[in-house]
């Protein structure tokens, strides 16, 4: 047995925990290790010390204080539930975790789709500078209102092809005159 | 309910906290009795400030009252108070560690300690403190893992299983632990017969 051994079983060895061919050879490293002794001895006297060190009590107002606590607590129960925890946290941090947890989803959402921001910014400028409803039928040509039907005096792509057709038969009679 | 009636209870703590379960408000009164100087001296080797550990005790028997239902009969009664009472004087120590105050307990640790002369008139009462006092001191210089073991088994007198329970600690490590504290504290101890 070496010194680290010794030491390791010294409380087995003082509480009487040790098997019996482990408290001979204990007991033999003792007889060539007076120190050891000593040590063995020392430490059983700091174990009894420790067991006499005087007990306190604690005050005669201690029974009064709890009941008058309690009896807060009976009388309004909502001071013993603002304590509770919310998944083992007080209610004012679950609030300000909560909090942040909505901002990094948010954040997040944002990060993934850069898209999303230029879309929404873009729109909304086309809005303020009053273009929204030219860029409403761009969109949608189809969705034309009744009201700006009865406006239109003639159909302008109609007129449109006559003046290609025109334009065309212009060059061909220059070409023919010349 | 009355706090301050002497019972007859010859229940055990696990038979009482079942009975306050059910509703019976004796049994608590007789748990507090039980327990509340027991708390009191653990607590105060943990924070050396008597008014501060009564605050802990106070508030380990309001928690009793306030969840009784959380107990389940897997664990003794008196290792559930006990990590209780440790938690909260934890909690306390870290508020403590934040503050930075210096406290009483502390300023003794700095305290140079001379050796009374041993004379015939020496008052035994004086001795004994001046003893007590070497060893809270002692006990303070320990490192806080040494400290609550040493605590728990040679002054409460709990077992080593009730001790690995409250600290949550495997047996094993407990049983060095405590053999580690006593050989340290020994060291610290070395000059008083």
């Amino acid at each position: 047995m070496n010194r680290y051994q010794f030491e390791d079983l010294i409380s087995s060895y003082v509480e009487n925990e040790i098997t019996l061919s482990k408290r001979k050879e204990f007991e033999r490293y003792m007889k060539n290790n007076p120190d050891s002794v000593e040590l063995v001895s020392a430490i059983k006297n700091n174990i009894k010390k420790l067991n006499q060190v005087p007990r306190i009590k604690v005050k005669s107002t201690f029974n009064d204080t709890l009941k008058s606590k309690i009896d807060d607590l009976n009388s309004n129960p909502k001071l013993g539930k603002a304590n509770e925890l919310i998944f083992g946290f007080s209610p004012l941090n679950a609030s300000f975790l909560s909090g942040l947890c909505i901002a990094f989803i948010v954040i997040t959402f944002l990060l993934i789709n850069p898209n999303f921001t230029y879309q929404q910014t873009s729109e909304s400028k086309l809005v303020n500078n009053g273009l929204s409803n030219n860029f409403t039928t761009s969109i949608n040509p189809n969705e034309v209102i009744d009201s700006d039907l009865a406006d239109v005096k003639e159909d302008t792509s109609k007129s449109e092809m006559n003046k290609k057709d025109r334009k065309d038969l212009t060059n061909k009679i220059q070409l023919v005159n010349d | 309910m009355s706090l301050d009636k002497k019972s007859d209870f010859i229940f055990t703590d696990e038979e009482l906290i079942s009975r306050f379960q059910k509703g019976d408000e004796r049994a608590y009164v007789e748990l507090v009795n039980r327990y509340k100087d027991r708390l009191l001296n653990f607590v105060f080797q943990f924070l050396g400030d008597i008014e501060q550990a009564e605050d802990i005790v106070q508030d380990t028997m309001f928690r009793l009252y306030e969840k009784k239902h959380y107990y389940k009969e897997i664990a003794k009664f008196s290792t559930w108070l006990y990590t209780i009472a440790r938690n909260l004087a934890n909690t306390e120590l870290r508020k403590r560690k934040r503050r930075k105050t210096t406290y009483l307990s502390q300023l003794s640790k700095e305290r140079q300690f001379e050796i009374p002369a041993i004379q015939d008139d020496v008052d035994q009462s004086l001795q004994n403190e001046f003893i007590n006092d070497r060893i809270q001191s002692a006990i303070d210089n320990l490192p806080e893992h040494f400290k609550v073991v040493i605590i728990l088994r040679d002054i409460q007198e709990l077992s080593y299983e009730e001790i690995s329970n409250i600290v949550e600690v495997p047996l094993g490590t407990i049983k060095s632990r405590i053999n580690r504290a006593r050989i340290q504290l020994q060291a610290e101890l070395i000059d008083l017969k």
